[in-house]
C-alpha cells in the first residue's frame, strides 16, 4: 500500500506507514469526521481581536500573582518621539514612508483647514483631528510598534496625544511670537465686525501703550470677573473690546452713546454694549492715567441687574494698561469676512 | 444496431463499452469531487458538508482531511481549522499540507510570528504540494521583494493536474497582495480552464473592479449568472455602478 504522505509501498495489511506513521487503511481507525464550528456570537469578538493582533496589539492578562511585564523606556523611544514631532520624518528616516504617506496627507489637509477655520468649532475639531492622526503616523514608528500590550499602548498613545498637544499650542507661539486672537462680544457696524468674530491680536510691547480711540483691544478682565463675581455670568478671561475713553478724559453714556468731555461720539463706530445701555451710566467718571475705558459686553446676572450702579461700570470699563495684551488687526472667522481692520 | 443488443446477459457493460447509465456510486471520491464542486462555486459550507460525506466513506482520505481545514479557513472559523489541521496531523504527521495549511490558518487570524514558523516547518518537509507554496506566498505577502511571485511560480511548477485550482488560488493571494495585474492574468488563465466556476469568475471580477476596468461588470455577471443565490457578485456589482468620479480618481483606495 502507498502512503499518501511520503509515497513509502507499504506491507499489505499495515495500519500505518513504516516510514512516516501516517494512516493507511480506513479500518484501522474510528474517527471523528465532523469539524468544530465557530458560534456566529464570536465572530465579531474574534474580528475585533484579530484587527488588534493585526496591529501588533495583544491583550494580554496577567497570571493571579504575577505582576504585568512592563516595558521600559529606552532611548530609541525618545528618539522616536523627538523624530515624529514632525508627522512623517521619523518614517522618511527609515525608509518606510510609503506606509504613512496617506495618513501625512491626511494631516496636512486637516492642518490646513483647521488653520484657516481657527476660532470656529469646526477649526478646533479639525486642529484635533490633526492631532490625531499625528498621534496615529506616531505610534506606526518602529520604536512604538514594538510595545505590542494594549495597556501599555493606550498609555503610549495617552502620553503623545498630551505631548503634541503641548506642541501644536506651543509652535504657533514660537514661530509666530507675539500672535495672539480672542473672539469679540459685540458688533461694530463701521468696522464690519459682529458679535463671536474671531480676530487676529499682535501682543503688545510694555512700551508701546499708546493706543488711540477705537482701537480694538485683547484684555483680561479679571479684576472686574473677581471683585464682582456676583454681577455677571460666564464671564471670558480673555476678550475684545473697544477703547472709548484715554487717559484724562471724562466718559459717560448720554441717549444710548458715548459722550467724551462734551462730544458725542458715533453710535456704529462706537457702539454701546447692551449691558451699559439697559443699567445706564449717566454720571459718568474720569478715566485715570494708565487706563483706558473699553466697552465690553458682558452677561448680567439677575442679581447684577438690580445691584449693578456706576461705580460697578467703572471698575469693570476701565481697565489699566497693563492688563491690555495686544492690538487687534485681522478678521479671521468667518472666512467670508477675512481682512484687515481698518 | 443488431437485434440482441438490447438482452442482458449479467455483464456491466454494454456490447458498445460504456458504461450503463444511472446514479453514479456515492463514495468518498464522488463526495470528494462534489465538495471541489461547491468550493469553486464558494459554497464553502455545502463543501465542508461533502468533505465530511468523504470522510465518514474513507478516514483515511488525505484531500478530504485537507478540503475540512481549508474550508473552515474560508469560512473565517481559524481557531477551529487549527484544531482540525491538528487533528488531522495526527493521522497524517508532519504532512507538509497540513502545516501549511495551520500556517495559513495563523496568517489569516493575524498571528504572523506562528505562521511564519509553521510555513517554515511546511518548506522543510519532503513531497511539498503546490498549497504549501501558496500558503508561504500569502504568509510572505507583507514583505518587500518578489518572495511571493517566487512562491507562486513554485506552486505552479509542481501543480500538475492542479494547475487550474492552483492558478485561481494564486491570483487570489496575489489579490489580496494588492497585485492586481498579475492577479489578473492568473484568473483570467483559471477562468478559461474552470469556466463554470463562480468563484474565479468573482475574483477576476473584484481584481478587474479595483482597477476600474470595464470588464468587471461581465465578469461578475458571469458569477451571478452561475451561481444566482450567491450575493457577493450582487453587491460587488450594485459598487462598481455606483462608481462616481472621486472614487475612479482615487482608485483603489476606496
Amino acid at each position: 500500500m502507498r502512503c499518501v504522505r511520503c509515497q513509502f509501498e507499504n506491507i499489505p495489511g499495515q495500519a500505518r506507514c513504516i516510514r512516516c506513521g501516517s494512516v493507511l487503511e480506513a479500518s484501522a481507525v474510528v474517527v471523528e469526521v465532523h469539524p468544530p464550528r465557530m458560534p456566529a456570537w464570536r465572530r465579531p469578538w474574534r474580528g475585533v481581536m484579530r484587527w488588534l493582533r493585526g496591529h501588533r496589539v495583544s491583550v494580554s492578562v496577567p497570571l493571579p500573582g504575577t505582576a504585568r511585564r512592563r516595558t521600559t523606556v529606552t532611548s530609541e523611544h525618545v528618539v522616536g518621539l523627538l523624530l515624529n514631532a514632525v508627522p512623517g520624518l521619523a518614517h522618511l528616516v527609515k525608509g518606510r514612508f510609503r506606509e504613512i504617506r496617506l495618513y501625512v496627507a491626511l494631516w496636512f489637509g486637516l492642518l490646513v483647514l483647521g488653520v484657516l477655520s481657527y476660532g470656529s468649532p469646526a477649526g478646533s475639531l479639525l486642529i484635533g483631528l490633526a492631532i490625531g492622526v499625528h498621534t496615529w503616523i506616531a505610534l506606526h514608528d518602529e520604536a512604538f510598534r514594538k510595545i505590542t500590550d494594549l495597556l501599555e499602548r493606550v498609555e503610549v498613545a495617552l502620553v503623545v496625544v498630551a505631548l503634541l498637544t503641548a506642541l501644536y499650542w506651543a509652535t504657533p507661539r514660537v514661530v509666530v511670537p507675539g500672535l495672539t486672537g480672542g473672539h469679540t462680544t459685540f458688533a461694530i457696524p463701521a468696522m464690519n465686525i459682529r458679535a463671536g468674530d474671531y480676530l487676529l491680536v499682535r501682543r503688545l510691547d510694555r512700551a508701546d501703550l499708546a493706543l488711540t480711540r477705537g482701537t480694538l483691544v485683547l484684555i483680561r478682565p479679571d479684576r472686574f470677573r473677581n471683585a464682582r463675581r456676583e454681577l455677571v455670568m460666564d464671564q471670558p478671561s480673555l476678550v475684545i473690546g473697544q477703547i472709548v475713553g484715554l487717559p484724562g478724559e471724562a466718559v459717560r453714556i448720554a441717549n444710548r452713546a458715548y459722550v467724551v468731555g462734551e462730544q458725542t461720539l458715533d453710535p456704529g463706530r462706537f457702539p454701546v454694549p447692551r449691558w451699559l445701555q439697559d443699567h445706564g451710566f449717566t454720571q459718568g467718571g474720569l478715566v485715570p492715567a494708565n487706563s483706558y475705558f473699553v466697552g465690553v459686553e458682558y452677561t448680567v446676572s439677575v442679581h447684577g441687574r438690580a445691584a449693578l450702579n456706576d461705580a460697578a461700570i467703572r471698575e469693570a470699563c476701565l481697565i489699566r494698561a497693563s492688563d491690555v495684551r495686544g492690538r487687534a488687526f485681522l478678521r479671521w472667522w468667518p472666512w467670508q469676512r477675512r481682512g484687515f481692520i481698518e | 444496431m443488431d437485434r440482441f443488443s438490447r438482452l442482458e446477459f449479467g455483464d456491466e457493460t454494454t456490447p458498445s463499452g460504456r458504461k450503463p447509465r444511472g446514479e453514479p456510486a456515492r463514495d468518498a471520491d464522488y463526495y470528494h469531487k462534489e465538495a471541489v464542486k461547491y468550493w469553486l462555486a464558494a459554497d464553502y459550507e455545502l463543501a465542508l458538508r461533502n468533505y465530511s460525506r468523504a470522510l465518514e466513506q474513507n478516514s483515511t482520505m488525505f484531500e478530504a482531511w485537507a478540503g475540512q481545514v481549508l474550508m473552515l479557513i474560508e469560512l473565517g472559523e481559524y481557531p477551529e481549522a487549527r484544531i482540525w489541521a491538528d487533528k488531522a496531523l495526527g493521522f497524517f504527521p508532519e504532512h507538509p499540507e497540513l502545516l501549511a495549511l495551520k500556517a495559513l490558518a495563523c496568517a489569516r487570524d493575524a498571528k504572523m510570528d506562528q505562521a511564519v514558523a509553521y510555513s517554515d516547518n511546511a518548506v522543510g518537509k519532503d513531497h511539498l504540494t503546490p498549497r504549501v507554496w501558496l500558503v508561504r506566498a500569502e504568509v510572505f505577502r507583507e514583505r518587500k521583494g518578489p518572495i511571493a511571485e517566487g512562491c507562486i511560480n513554485k506552486a505552479i511548477a509542481c501543480a500538475g493536474q492542479l494547475l487550474p485550482i492552483v492558478k485561481l488560488e494564486a491570483g487570489r493571494v496575489l489579490a489580496r497582495k494588492r497585485n492586481y495585474v498579475l492577479a489578473i492574468q492568473y484568473l483570467k488563465e483559471a477562468v478559461q480552464d474552470l469556466p463554470q466556476s463562480p468563484l474565479a469568475w468573482y475574483e477576476l471580477g473584484c481584481c478587474q473592479a479595483r482597477l476600474g476596468l470595464p470588464e468587471a461588470v461581465h465578469s461578475l455577471e458571469q458569477s451571478r449568472h452561475l451561481r444566482p443565490d450567491w450575493d457577493l457578485p450582487k453587491q460587488r456589482l450594485r459598487k462598481v455602478g455606483k462608481r462616481g468620479f472621486f472614487r475612479g480618481l482615487l482608485g483603489i483606495w476606496l
